[in-house]
């Protein structure tokens, strides 16, 4: 007979299955260096496995996974940034030196690269957008007003679009 | 550029990150036996301390004990056969810290997650047996000032009361600590800090990252 926690993975493991490329995108728009999106990737499921017991199922799953892995990605995107600015050996070096495609088309790949030029709150904002979540969603996920939203998001929106358009011609 | 575009990119990512997403579950077990793995650097670092000072600690005894039986006899000498017994006491703590050490070090972390915690479980234990011989040395911190010359035949009766009252008390807390200190034990707040001591936080630390690793496969 199966455990409480046994039930608790069980459903857990499914539901992340059924989300998991929120947790791609969301490692994808903070991270470029493969390795240290692996351990972004991980250290999302970690702190979504240990949150998911107050994870209430009033709410959609998406939606919170949305916010843990945004909140950790951020979290982590500073963390890394205060440490590559306190030891980053070479002038010029950035961490584009060692993006990687992982096969993905060079739309899509131009398309994280102009994501990634945005703040790590606008970086959650252009994502959850094309994620097509509405603005009432967008808002809640973030913490922030729907008319915050809509004003960030039109001007993320011209500035990708303006890094984009040379990738388009 | 229309809004309809960009959407159009983002989407076409879509079918390349569910191959990409199989490989999910062995980064997970991949991460997380690397944190059971972290987790012990604190107990190797503190047993290869326990070693060094061990070593020194271990040297002096050693020559106290040599130059004692060097110069006297042994009959009657309190001294020597307290030195006898501390320095005896501590080369089993001291075997026991080597032992602890190589046992962490030989742990498999790239192994499968059953040997692994059965490896840390069996650490664990050693870790708690070994604690449970330290307090055998405590009732001969009280003894090594006598000597058989005037002790106890030209003691005052308070002297001797005083002398029996605080080796007692050691030999009672030696007893305590032999008695008490079992794995059933170990989560007893009186036991437990000593334990920490010992290493066992790191080693609980560890089968705990790798607990949590079993709960998320338990299913696929």
């Amino acid at each position: 007979m199966a455990s409480s926690k046994e039930i608790l993975s069980q459903e857990f493991i499914q539901k992340i299955e059924e989300n998991s490329g929120i947790v791609y995108k969301v490692a994808h728009s903070y991270c470029w260096d493969s390795e240290d999106r692996k351990d972004l990737i991980q250290e999302i499921y970690i702190q979504a496995w240990r949150s998911y017991p107050r994870f209430n199922p009033q709410y959609k799953f998406s939606t919170w996974l949305y916010r843990v892995a945004l909140n950790v990605a951020i979290s982590y995107f500073r963390k890394e940034k205060k440490r590559s600015d306190q030891t980053e050996p070479l002038s010029g070096t950035s961490d584009r030196a060692v993006e990687e495609t992982d096969g993905r088309t060079d739309q899509v790949v131009a398309l994280y690269r102009a994501i990634s030029d945005q703040s790590p709150i606008n970086r959650a904002i252009i994502l959850l957008h094309l994620e097509e979540k509405s603005y009432a969603e967008i808002a809640e996920i973030l913490g922030i007003s729907q008319t915050n939203v809509a004003t960030k998001l039109s001007r993320i929106k011209i500035e990708i679009k303006e890094k984009l358009n040379p990738v388009r011609k | 550029m229309k809004d309809q575009d960009l959407l159009a990119i983002w989407k076409s990512q879509d079918q390349k990150i569910e191959k990409v997403l199989a490989m999910n579950v062995l980064l997970l077990q991949d991460q997380m036996t690397r944190k059971a793995k972290k987790a012990l650097i604190g107990l190797q670092a503190e047993k290869i301390t326990g070693i060094v000072f061990g070593t020194v600690y271990l040297f002096i005894l050693g020559a106290i004990l040599g130059a004692g039986i060097k110069g006297g006899s042994s009959a009657g000498n309190y001294f020597l056969w307290s030195i006898a017994a501390i320095f005896l006491v501590n080369l089993k703590i001291f075997i026991d810290y080597v032992r602890h050490l190589v046992m962490s070090l030989k742990i498999d972390f790239s192994g499968p997650v059953a040997q692994i915690q059965s490896q840390l479980i069996k650490l664990r234990l050693s870790l708690i047996r070994s604690v449970r011989y330290i307090g055998f040395q405590l009732p001969f911190y009280s003894t090594f000032h006598l000597h058989g010359s005037w002790f106890p035949s030209e003691a005052n009766l308070a002297g001797i009361i005083i002398q029996g009252v605080i080796t007692l008390s050691f030999t009672a807390v030696a007893i305590w600590i032999f008695v008490k200190f079992r794995p059933e034990n170990a989560n007893q707040k009186t036991v437990k800090w000593l334990l920490w001591i010992a290493g066992i936080k790191e080693v609980d630390r560890s089968l705990e990252e790798l607990n949590e690793l079993e709960e998320l496969k338990v299913v696929n």
